[in-house]
């Protein structure tokens, strides 16, 4: 239950520039998720936020308390940061039982006995292992060991809780119920938890807000739902949403009232209300864009409905998956994607 | 087998067949070319063994402990100074061949040095000690570096998270963890100092015999037939130790 604001992070792995002025806020109770692909540096701002790496430039704050302090050199030490940290591998210590495993940094801190137990058994009981108890992390199966990883993680109250693609390594079903798992156990504990995944999917589920990363630099943070209809650019438009968003190449021209838009499929206006007004745009002179259209906003008509937003198309390919069917469309040249739901054959 | 021969070479039929090299005394000795009493009857032998034993235990385990740290120096330091410093100090040893590594040690301690500061250590055990250490530093290190590469780092960080500081890490994590590659890196170079031979050889007294040399020595004297039961005996004693080791720690061959 904290709030933590990173300004102006820079990471340097030798030369390489990992983390590029990475600037985050995170409210108190927040489930925050890092987004991005393979190598974008997500890891490197948990394990920074941890302070398992030490940023060479910018400032973290936990509460207004300063934690990192990279130009005067102040690196507060990782236990003392009042957080902790699932690994992607889990990092389990073999040799000991899950219940050891939970009660390490408790006996560290110096609790007493009867108080371990208890704080201990509290939390196999909220992760639902309480029957592992006395076994190995070896004698357990991926998702319970991941249980034991989280439960480790909680049995010391974090303020904090970072989890570095925790799902990763389970099947798509056990995925599912962990997913579910995990926002129930956000909602119970009340815990901010930042959340490094590159499954979209998993982002757009689970989290309150969501940091898109590109390269080592934020791109874009905003709701998922916000993400998902409001992408920045291209590419955050590209990478989120599952299948992929349409682009059709587009001719745009503004005359201060409203934006025309000429396309394979015709011609449409956007009226100026609807229009991000901050950017530069062209006025009175014809440009080039592009127009993203998500494949589940279209609809598919056999007859001509009589609307004034249609516009006539053939059936290239159709794909029925049991609860939706993805269908490919041709409009003169433009290709593109419609998903309807429901097993849809006939065309 | 031929421990067991009078005459080395007349094939095994009874009347070739003794225990004398194993129990024999000189009085009764079957053959005038043997001039030494019978291995468990002499007092060369019983040193021999002791120095041996003293030798290839103390040895190993200071090396196996050594080299189980710099392991972990090398590994934890992989890409920083120290790292690659330490890993390129350790192998200096290895590239030099035995007799000249202990010439130099002759030359360097057969007399006191620094004032006296250094004492004469020649024709003394820690002289040996010291030599077989160095000698077998560089394969304990490396086996101590891939034991060390098995213990993710992310073990010891997440000790590191829960609240550990250095010791505590090194005892509750890595020392568990070790235990296995431990002893099997103490029981590559105990093999090895057990039967050592051409390391020590010019530096050996009387007094300090090992077991392989008083072989040497025997099978150079023309009775071989007592040399190859030390060399026995030699055997003996590592599988022993195998033993106990294993014994110790599991099942070692699992982690080599
Ligand atoms: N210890 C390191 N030394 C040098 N470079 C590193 C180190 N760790 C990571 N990097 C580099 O930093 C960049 C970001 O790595 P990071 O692990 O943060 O990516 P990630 O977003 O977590 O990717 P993934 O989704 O694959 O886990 C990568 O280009 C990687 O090669
Ligand atoms: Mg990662």
């Amino acid at each position: 239950m904290s709030k933590i604001q990173l300004s102006h992070i820079d990471k340097f792995y030798g030369e390489n520039h990992v983390l590029r002025d990475v600037n985050l806020t995170i409210e108190d109770g927040d489930f925050m998720t890092l987004l991005g692909p393979s190598g974008c540096g997500k890891t490197t701002t948990l394990r920074v936020i941890s302070g398992l790496e030490k940023a060479q430039h910018g400032t973290m704050t936990i509460d207004d308390r300063m934690i990192i302090d990279a130009d005067k050199a102040f690196y507060e030490a990782p236990s003392k940061r009042g957080l902790n940290l699932v690994f992607q591998s889990y990092a389990l210590w073999p040799h000991m039982t899950v219940f050891e495993n939970v009660a390490f940094g408790l006996k560290i801190k110096k609790m007493k006995k009867e108080e371990i137990e208890e704080t201990v058994m509290r939390a196999l009981r909220t992760m639902r292992i309480e029957e592992y108890r006395g076994r190995y992390p070896n004698e357990l199966s991926g998702g319970q060991q991941q249980r034991v990883a989280i439960a480790r993680a909680i049995a010391s109250s974090p303020k904090l809780l970072l989890l570095d693609e925790p799902l990763s390594n389970l099947d798509a079903r056990l995925r599912i119920d962990m997913r579910a798992e995990l926002k129930r156990l956000h909602k119970e504990t009340g815990t901010t938890i930042i959340y490094v995944t590159h499954d979209q999917v998993e982002a757009l589920t689970m989290s309150t807000k969501i940091a898109l990363f590109k390269e080592g630099e934020i791109s874009q943070i905003d709701t998922p739902l916000g993400l998902y209809t409001n992408p920045i650019d291209l590419q955050a438009a590209d990478f989120i949403g599952n299948p992929r968003i349409n682009f059709i190449e587009a001719k745009g021209f503004y005359d201060g009232t409203g934006l025309k838009v000429k396309s394979a499929f015709g011609e449409y206006v956007f009226a100026k209300e609807f229009m991000k007004l901050d950017e530069e745009i062209p006025e009175n002179r014809e440009f080039d864009c592009v127009l993203g259209l998500r494949p589940e906003m279209v609809d598919i008509y056999t007859e001509d409905p009589h609307h004034k937003n249609t516009v006539p198309a053939r059936v290239y390919a159709n794909q029925p998956a049991g609860s939706e069917t993805l269908v490919t469309l041709t409009v003169g040249d433009t290709e593109f994607l419609a998903i309807q739901t429901g097993l849809v054959q006939a065309w | 087998m031929e421990s067991f021969q009078i005459m080395p070479g007349a094939g095994y039929g009874a009347d070739n067949l003794t225990l004398y090299a194993w129990i024999g005394e000189l009085q009764s000795a079957p053959h005038p070319s043997f001039n030494q009493n019978g291995l468990f009857r002499n007092s060369e032998f019983g040193r021999a063994l002791g120095n041996t034993v003293k030798l290839s235990l103390i040895a190993s385990l200071i090396t196996a402990v050594f080299g189980q740290f710099f392991g972990y120096i090398t590994t934890r330091g992989r890409g920083k100074w120290y790292g690659n410093a330490v890993e390129q100090l350790i192998f200096i040893p290895y590239l030099m061949p035995g007799v000249a590594f202990s010439a130099i040690y002759f030359s360097m301690f057969s007399q006191p040095r620094l004032g006296g500061l250094i004492p004469s250590l020649y024709g003394t055990f820690t002289l040996i000690l010291l030599v077989s250490i160095v000698k077998h530093f560089p394969f304990a290190s490396r086996s101590g570096s891939s034991n060390m590469m098995q213990i993710s780092v992310e073990l010891e960080e997440a000790a590191t998270i829960n609240g550990a500081g250095f010791w505590r890490r090194i005892r509750s994590i890595v020392i568990p963890l070790a235990k296995n590659g431990f002893l099997s890196g103490f029981l590559l170079s105990f093999i090895s100092i057990a039967k050592e031979l051409d390391l020590i050889a010019i530096l050996m007294t009387p007094k300090n015999y090992t077991l392989s040399f008083l072989a040497f020595d025997y099978s150079k004297e023309a009775m071989p037939q007592v040399a190859d039961a030390i060399c026995i005996v030699i055997i003996v004693f590592i599988l022993v130790t195998n033993r106990i080791a294993d014994k110790f720690g599991g099942n070692v061959s699992k982690s080599m």
